[in-house]
């Protein structure tokens, strides 16, 4: 039998990823992997949910969307340099059970879930699971911020996203993952990255 | 028989020429038809509407494989696949294309033919009253057939021979000499029935003299059948199975099992193998007091029962599982004094639209479906969810937030690059505007401001807007705009 050693066991970095991304969010990046399930606290605002949402578009593949709100605005996407024809759209008031079957089809590598629906740890169990075997990333967007307090044992990364409007900033906090100083970023420095 | 050939003199000038929204033609072959859509409409034994607007998006999705235009690829179709069509003609009314039809049928023609060509236009501008005649007698037959129109039919055959004497006695050679009369006027003169049919004689060229009114912004939303009558084609037997159950039953895990019998019941008759594929079936559930309540399953791209089968019917289920959520909450709503969930005795399954595919059309190669639009397991996505699956494209418009349209699945398009635009937009934004009190904005951030869309306002600065970020006194985060009389509006999250 062959021995294999613990770290070969761990998910290596998206080195697509990587090889797209550019300045202060490269060097954040550069030693994580996305694959699986990852938490992202993003309240409830647009703004905090622009890095994630940027980092996600340099993910290989088409993109599912899956959301509870009441209309989107695909400009909002445009901007952030995806291709709106890899941009698919998934609308439902509970659309945990659409995320199953998304995830047990495969069809997409990548799948934001921004949705308020309660998620029991059981819920979060089968997404780490269903994710992690299907290999798919899954960003999962809290309408909360994260902490320490409560925490998820079913994802390896978590993290804060949110927006000081008097700095006019977006700020990425790691909780969970290999610790790094919190990623601070103009609005200015992140149009100079999507260039 | 060698199949009918597209003649090269009736190819369309331009690619942005609208597809065509009907085929008629003339066929002894009824399945053949089913290759093309399943929408169709018989006028005689022989004649054939084929609506092909029911299906342009799945067509479309199939050009665009084959990097074609819709037309291009039909027309290619039409002149491989099609068995038993002698004569079609693409055209934009069932009565503009029976006239045509007419007409070729007089001269012992064969071939498919498009009434968007500039001969074909050219053709209908100087043709004898003849066909015109001939195609309405037919449906005069046909509508008395199929009892339509009866009100406005109630002379029919005499005021057709009154425009018959009309016309030999002003020595009006064809009919487009006549194009200038307005409907209205032929209906008082010759009824009803003759001003429907010189309605539906002229359905696209109205449309060009309409969009040449100067009108600012101006939406034309055109109706093709303009008031003609359809009647779907109804095959003499649909594919159904109905199910006695032994028990009754109520929950969805012990209905599983025997559905899936069902299915596999439904899967082995022969109306369902390939080619054909199904686009929607009803459910019609049998309750203890032997009431019925029928579901409508609409698939949102044609599902292959055979291939189906192959899956253990995974799509077919979770489509019946909505069904049954819907049918808990209608009887639910029905505010019954028994039991919250009827027992259920039985059901009946029947497939009522289904399209024959052609093996060509599903063997393309693999690596040529990486967009979005031609990828299947994204359809089948698609039919396993209860939410449709949208995407986008941008358009150019002057009024932020409306800058985008929705578009089909089957139809993917990048639409307009305008580029990145470095601003700060929301990825949510609210049905309407909502008033919100400056009191609550604990700080905000300007943005933009934009003056759009002041022609639809009587007041011209109503359409100034400053836009900000603003942070509430609850940290919320939202887009807001304040008009010009200072009043704050949220937009989006």
């Amino acid at each position: 039998m062959a021995i294999v050693s613990s770290s070969q066991c761990l998910p290596q970095p998206n080195s697509h990823l990587h090889s797209r991304l550019k300045g202060p969010l490269q060097r954040f990046f550069q030693h994580r992997h996305l694959k699986g399930l990852s938490e992202w606290g993003v309240g409830t605002s647009s703004v905090s949910r622009i890095l994630p949402a940027v980092l996600a578009s340099y993910l290989p593949g088409p993109c599912l969307w899956i959301h509870d709100k009441p209309q989107v605005n695909p400009r909002a996407w445009a901007d952030l340099g995806y291709s709106l024809d890899q941009v698919l759209f998934l609308k439902e008031e509970k659309p945990l059970a659409s995320l199953r079957t998304a995830l047990r089809d495969q069809s997409v590598p990548t799948i934001i879930f921004d949705s308020r629906q309660f998620l029991h740890k059981s819920d979060l169990h089968a997404l780490a699971h269903l994710s992690r075997s299907s290999d798919i990333s899954l960003f999962l967007f809290r309408s909360f911020f994260l902490s320490n307090k409560s925490g998820n044992p079913f994802c390896a990364q978590r993290f804060n996203s949110f927006y000081r409007i008097q700095q006019q900033k977006l700020e990425l906090s790691i909780v969970k993952g290999e610790p790094a100083p919190p990623l601070s970023l103009s609005l200015e420095e992140l149009w100079q990255t999507l260039k | 028989m060698a199949n009918a050939q597209v003649i090269s003199l009736f190819h369309r000038q331009t690619e942005s020429t609208e597809p065509p929204s009907f085929l008629v033609v003339e066929s002894s072959n009824v399945s053949s038809l089913q290759s093309l859509s399943p929408d169709f409409m018989e006028i005689d034994a022989h004649t054939y509407v084929i609506d092909l607007g029911v299906v342009q998006s799945y067509w479309g999705k199939l050009a665009q494989q084959k990097n074609q235009t819709l037309f291009e690829y039909l027309q290619d179709f039409c002149q491989n696949q099609l068995n038993g069509i002698t004569l079609g003609f693409f055209c934009e009314h069932p009565f503009q294309g029976l006239v045509f039809l007419n007409h070729f049928r007089q001269q012992n023609s064969l071939g498919f033919f498009d009434s968007q060509s500039f001969m074909a236009h050219k053709l209908y501008h100087n043709m004898s009253w003849e066909p015109w005649f001939v195609s309405a007698q037919q449906l005069n037959h046909c509508f008395e057939k199929h009892k339509l129109l009866i009100k406005e039919r109630k002379k029919a055959t005499t005021d057709l021979n009154r425009l018959k004497r009309f016309v030999d006695r002003t020595d009006l050679k064809n009919f487009s000499e006549l194009k200038q009369a307005h409907f209205y006027e032929l209906q008082r003169r010759f009824h009803g029935f003759v001003g429907q049919l010189w309605n539906w004689t002229f359905p696209k060229f109205d449309l060009e003299n309409d969009q040449k009114q100067p009108t600012l912004f101006n939406h034309y939303h055109y109706q093709k059948l303009k008031g003609f009558p359809w009647q779907p084609y109804k095959e003499q037997s649909h594919p159904q199975v109905q199910t006695w159950l032994e028990y009754p039953l109520q929950d969805w895990q012990s209905l599983v099992e025997p559905l899936k019998v069902d299915l596999r019941k439904l899967s082995n008759q022969n109306l369902l193998k390939e080619p054909y594929k199904v686009l929607s079936m009803t459910w019609s559930l049998i309750l203890f007091d032997l009431s019925e309540i029928e579901q409508t399953l609409f698939f949102k791209s044609p599902i292959s029962f055979e291939k189906e089968a192959q899956k253990a019917y995974v799509t077919l289920l979770q489509q019946l599982s909505f069904a049954f959520e819907n049918y808990k909450k209608q009887i639910k709503d029905q505010d019954t004094d028994i039991l919250n969930h009827p027992l259920i005795m039985g059901w009946k399954l029947e497939v009522n639209r289904r399209i024959q595919i052609k093996q060509r059309t599903d063997s393309l190669d693999p690596q040529e479906r990486s967009h979005l639009g031609q990828r299947d397991d994204i359809f089948d996505f698609a039919n396993k969810v209860e939410g449709s699956v949208q995407t986008y494209k941008l358009k150019k418009s002057f009024i932020p937030t409306q800058d985008f349209l929705e578009q089909d699945l089957n139809h993917i398009s990048v639409g307009e690059n305008t580029g990145l635009s470095a601003k700060l937009q929301p990825f949510y934004i609210l049905p309407q505007d909502q008033k919100i009190d400056d009191q609550d904005i604990k700080k905000k951030c300007f943005l933009d401001r934009t003056s759009s869309d002041w022609w639809n306002r009587g007041d011209t600065l109503d359409s100034l807007r400053d836009h900000f970020v603003c942070e509430l006194h609850d940290n919320n985060i939202i887009f807001a705009y304040r008009d010009y009389k200072g009043h704050w509006y949220q937009y989006g999250f």
